[in-house]
């Protein structure tokens, strides 16, 4: 990571008092309280605090009896995920290695020399800006109300991360990861804006959006720009998903384009029974439906399905599991035509809970499963 | 707020939805939430699993919209205001015809498959 910016931003965090520092940085790894509700107390209790909820390995009481030097070793530590004491540590070379750490700079001796060198304040600023909430993550979080703040702020710095901030719009869906009431389900990624309408009244859940295939009920998403078809690039779509039964051979997760005839279709991502998730791509006159999953996927049990083509080859793959992939140069048909989110078009609609839909104009990787299961996929039981 | 509690299958001409829809809104029509604002409605849907808030299903802002049916028609599925349910279930709105769930599936074109 860049050294941080010496800013507005930055240096509000560094005029602060003290203790106020310590009591954003607390707030901040919490995701939850406010400074003025921890800034009074003595130092060594702040420290005690930061030192719990960065999950060091000792009780509060403890690192309250304790020097502060444990508490910064530990830090150091959960932070690093080194292992080892560096109680020897004074306090400027202890902050300075664990605002490294916090930033991913500790194997960049020029930084860490850096961060060692610079004042207290400017040390602890670097890691209050660090562990703030993204910007684009609270923008999401303020106007869908989504109240699950630390796994959506997780999940945006490690799409960043991964360099597909820009490339990618996703519709979280659980309840506490979007609005979680009415008929606007928000979309979160650089791509672009994509709210969805709720339509037919798919009914929200704390694993997602609830779809009954008997009601056709899906998300409708508008794309005025060409964005969200994948004509002439390379793109994935993917989805997280429990079925509930009731599948059919063409039962879809999401896909775009009226998909009632061929020359309508664009792609679909299905999901028909237990071994068999499809990538449809269609070009407006021939298509193909790409293929057979590596792993069973039997109803009641989330997976990530996601699919990918880089214009010659078509591929999904289940979770972490091995791409099944097969050959289409056609590219698929550019269209204006509804994304949708719990069918096809608006047809071919899902029995089930989504928790999670997204499209990508270029290839994700598998990093993006992983990112998902420990954000905003955490108790769903992904393997 | 009166509305039924449990969601019913209704089934019109498609004609129904500019001719006969909005007199029944004018008649019966109430208000349900939906994203903080009221809607004026003649259905629902639940909006949460544990049934505790029902939100505002509207042809207007396109969160609701018919299913095709094999015979032309098309149906709603929704909760309906109570007093439209009423005028449904004593044969006052003649246009409109109830249906159960097997009738439903009777009527329900088979899905594409491309």
């Amino acid at each position: 990571m860049a050294l941080p910016t010496l800013d507005a931003t930055f240096a509000s965090a560094a005029d602060l008092p003290r203790r106020q520092m310590l009591a954003q940085w607390l707030v901040n790894l919490q995701y939850s309280g406010s400074v003025a509700d921890y800034w009074t107390l003595p130092e060594h209790y702040l420290w005690a605090k930061i030192a719990v909820a960065a999950g060091a390995p000792r009780s509060e009481a403890d690192y309250i009896s304790l020097p502060k030097n444990y508490v910064w070793s530990d830090l150091y530590n959960v932070v690093s995920g080194s292992s080892g004491s560096t109680i020897d540590r004074g306090e400027k070379e202890a902050i300075g290695w664990i605002a490294a750490a916090v930033r991913g700079d500790s194997n960049d001796p020029a930084k860490v020399a850096t961060y060692i060198n610079w004042p207290w304040r400017y040390q602890v600023a670097s890691i209050i800006t660090s562990l703030a909430v993204d910007a684009d993550a609270q923008s999401f979080i303020t106007t869908s109300g989504a109240t699950d703040i630390e796994a959506i702020d997780q999940f945006v710095k490690g799409v960043k991360d991964l360099g597909l901030w820009d490339n990618m719009v996703c519709w979280p869906l659980r309840s506490t990861q979007n609005a979680g009431t009415g008929t606007t389900a928000y979309s979160l990624g650089g791509l672009g804006t994509f709210n969805g309408t709720l339509v037919n009244g798919p009914t929200w859940g704390a694993n997602g959006l609830a779809f009954v295939l008997a009601s056709s009920q899906r998300i409708e998403v508008t794309d005025t720009g060409n964005l969200l078809n994948g004509a002439g690039k390379n793109f994935s779509v993917g989805a997280v998903a429990s079925s509930s039964g009731g599948r059919s051979s063409a039962t879809s997760l999401l896909g775009k384009g009226s998909n009632t005839t061929l020359g309508g279709l664009s792609y679909a991502l299905r999901h028909i029974s237990d071994n068999i998730g499809q990538l449809q791509l269609g070009d407006g006159a021939t298509q193909i439906i790409q293929g057979t999953l590596a792993s069973s996927w039997p109803n009641d049990t989330f997976a990530f399905a996601l699919g990918r083509y880089d214009q010659s080859t078509a591929s999904i793959r289940l979770n972490a599991g091995a791409d099944q992939s097969g050959a289409f140069a056609n590219g698929v048909r550019s269209t204006t035509d509804q994304f949708s989110i719990g069918a096809a078009g608006t047809v071919n609609h899902y029995n089930g809970t989504i928790a999670f839909a997204m499209f990508a104009d270029t290839l994700a990787t598998a990093d993006l499963y992983t990112l998902y299961k420990t954000t905003l996929g955490l108790n769903l039981g992904l393997p | 707020m009166s509305y039924e509690l449990t969601d019913r299958i209704i089934a019109v001409v498609p004609e129904a939805v500019e001719t006969l829809f909005p007199a029944l809104l004018a008649q019966y029509g109430e208000a349900l939430p939906d994203a903080g604002r009221q809607v004026l409605t003649i259905g629902g849907h639940w909006d949460d699993a544990a049934k505790t808030r029902i939100r505002a299903a509207s042809l207007t802002d396109g969160t609701i919209t018919g299913q095709p049916l094999t015979d032309g028609r098309v149906a709603f599925r929704c909760l309906w205001q109570a007093d439209l349910a009423a005028a449904f279930d004593s044969g006052q709105i003649p246009q409109a015809e109830q249906l159960s769930e097997k009738e439903l599936a009777q009527l329900t074109p088979q899905p594409e498959v491309i």
